[in-house]
């Protein structure tokens, strides 16, 4: 046992010895360097921004930067209950229902552009033929061409294609084969052998039970990470509802519109905080429990010439 | 004959599949992207009144746009703002890089910082943009003894948010070079350490010539940054920036749209100045592409 202790005890003392004798790089010292003094300006962001949504009025406005000197618990109560986003006709929206809006226009676009976009980047890849690589062509070509479309068309052309404060239109809009999710999938799909797929087409499959039930499940991982960062990225975005949902305000647009609020109750900076806090709790969750996923295994191919 | 007709089935059964697959995006993108871009072309050489509606007003559009540039200073401002902005973001795209490779190579602390600095992309921009509003117009005049926050005062109101710009993308495009970096193979590392390369070396022979694509997209595609780039000034303020001096042109072709006051006109004269600077960006991604290409890092 003592041997034992003895050569983990001897282990440990190597790898702490390792880790230091990286330090012996100057790029390696230089560069840890910057990235603890930017930690500690993210978590000094973090812990203040907390910190303020659990302090009272008074509290905040005597103590800036230490901790509360009492948990002021209901900032987050009043954030959740009083504060609201107010429509063109006058209809008031509460945070609850921001929240609602928020998982319903993030998740259904999410699902909608990640599926199929997978889909088309399947076919692009398993399916050569003139006509996929043509519309290979077309992705590549819509990446690198800088069209500039105007918001103000933009708003109107909505209006024309009846997209225009109409969530089930907007999901229906982003079925659609030429967004950055199409590279990440088609370079996923390029990894898988498909010999799997041979092997069911033997056994009497068909194309869309070899694409559903074969071919989808082995790339569930990539394809779930792109759903989350696709739901992440849309419950953050605050400007397209606000310009293309006015009715089905999200979250992100309340946070945005709140800092204009007047009402004394709800426009102190704790409370705003804990509102800001509330939004972000979501995304934050979902991000450390997949991110170890997340980080290290997308890649983007396809992109050279 | 069997064995044919069974393989003709199969063919028109693969077909019938893309078919399906392909016919709601390919029908969007007609409808939502080459319509799109259609109605922003047409509405470009139209004119709007109360009385008329749209109507055909040819170039009048592109003149007033010539002459507003010559008169109006706010625009010659916000382009040289847009600038500025352009050259962090291209700086920045390079910090990224060199987050990205630290990570890649595990050294130390990269598991800890890998989770901190991606989070900045994963909470809420508007929780950003709160928590430095209240740090720099709060916290730092009380730190420093200012009369003024830093988004108050006009001197400070653009390097602020070039920091801004810096302290949230500091790790720009980490999830996409990590896991590229992480695909290179690690016989080809050791091949090179073996040769004597030192780090510098590996980035440059072996790291960067692998990420390069992504980089290559980001400097082609980001070519209309030197236009739509800008501090996140709507973020902030909305529509009521503090003073013209500080508007990025994106700021100023985005409030002529969103200001209270704004209608049908507007977006007509918005529509020209986006096809102007299509006409602008156009060749000059060509150009970067070409260049990019010709003197940019090949994996072989």
């Amino acid at each position: 046992m003592n041997n034992f202790e003895g050569i983990k005890k001897k282990e440990r003392s190597r790898a702490i010895k390792k880790w230091f004798a990286q330090f012996k790089n100057p790029f390696v010292i230089v560069v840890f360097i910057i990235f603890v003094v930017y930690s500690v300006t993210l978590i000094f962001a973090l812990y203040w921004g907390f910190s303020t949504s659990l302090k009272s009025r008074s509290d905040f406005v005597l103590n800036k930067f230490g901790l509360p000197n009492e948990l002021y618990v209901s900032n987050y109560i009043l954030a959740w209950k009083r504060l609201y986003v107010q429509l063109s006709n006058m209809k008031r929206v509460y945070l609850p229902r921001l929240f609602l809006n928020s998982f319903i226009y993030s998740f259904g676009l999410a699902f909608v552009q990640t599926f199929s976009t997978a889909m088309c980047a399947y076919v692009c890849n398993k399916y050569k033929n003139k006509f996929t690589s043509f519309m290979y062509s077309v992705v590549i070509f819509m990446t690198v061409i800088p069209i500039v479309t105007s918001l103000g068309a933009n708003i109107r052309y909505s209006r024309l294609t009846f997209t225009y404060d109409n969530i089930l239109m907007i999901f229906y809009q982003n079925i659609g084969f030429y967004t950055g999710n199409f590279l990440v999938s088609y370079a996923t799909f390029a990894t898988l052998s498909w010999s799997y797929a041979e092997s069911a087409f033997i056994d009497g499959a068909g194309n869309w039970s070899v694409m559903l039930k074969i071919m989808f499940p082995l790339v569930k991982v990539p394809l779930l990470i792109l759903f989350v960062l696709s739901f992440i990225g849309h419950w953050n975005d605050y400007f397209n509802p606000l310009i293309y949902l006015p009715s089905m305000p999200t979250a992100a647009v309340g946070l945005f519109k709140f800092q204009d609020s007047t009402l004394t109750s709800v426009s102190s900076v704790p409370v705003q905080m804990a509102a800001s806090m509330l939004v972000c709790l979501p995304c934050l969750i979902l991000f450390l429990i997949l991110k170890d996923k997340m980080i290290g295994n997308l890649t983007m191919g396809g992109l050279k010439g | 004959m069997a064995k044919k007709q069974t393989l003709r089935t199969r063919k028109k059964k693969e077909y019938l599949f893309i078919a399906c697959i392909f016919f709601i995006p390919i029908l969007n993108f007609f409808i939502f992207n080459i319509g799109g871009l259609f109605n922003t072309i047409t509405l470009g050489f139209q004119g709007y009144s109360q009385s008329r509606g749209y109507y055909w007003n040819n170039f009048a559009n592109f003149k007033f746009i010539v002459k507003d540039i010559m008169a109006n200073p706010v625009i010659l401002i916000g382009l040289k703002n847009s600038l500025l902005f352009y050259v962090v973001h291209l700086i920045m795209l390079f910090v990224g890089l060199i987050v990205a490779y630290y990570i890649y190579k595990k050294f130390p602390g990269s598991k800890f910082f890998k989770v901190l600095f991606v989070m900045p992309g994963m909470v809420t921009g508007m929780v950003w943009v709160r928590l430095f509003k209240y740090f720099v117009q709060q916290a730092v005049p009380l730190l420093f003894g200012l009369d003024y926050g830093l988004l108050t005062d006009i001197d400070t109101i653009i390097p602020t948010l070039i920091g801004y710009g810096v302290w949230v993308g500091f790790a720009g495009g980490l999830i996409i070079f990590v896991g590229t970096m992480s695909g290179i193979s690690e016989e080809l590392i050791e091949a090179g350490r073996l040769d004597g390369n030192n780090m510098l070396k590996e980035f440059w022979y072996i790291v960067f010539p692998h990420v390069y694509p992504i980089v290559q997209v980001n400097l082609v595609v980001g070519v209309i940054g030197l236009f739509m780039d800008g501090p996140p000034l709507y973020d902030f303020y909305g529509t009521e920036a503090p003073h013209e001096s500080v508007y990025s042109f994106n700021y100023y072709l985005k409030i002529m749209v969103l200001k209270s006051n704004a209608g049908d006109a507007e977006y007509a004269l918005n529509s020209a100045y986006s096809l102007i600077i299509t006409l602008i960006v156009a060749p000059l991604t060509y150009l970067a592409r070409y260049l990019t290409t010709k003197f940019g890092p090949s994996e072989d």
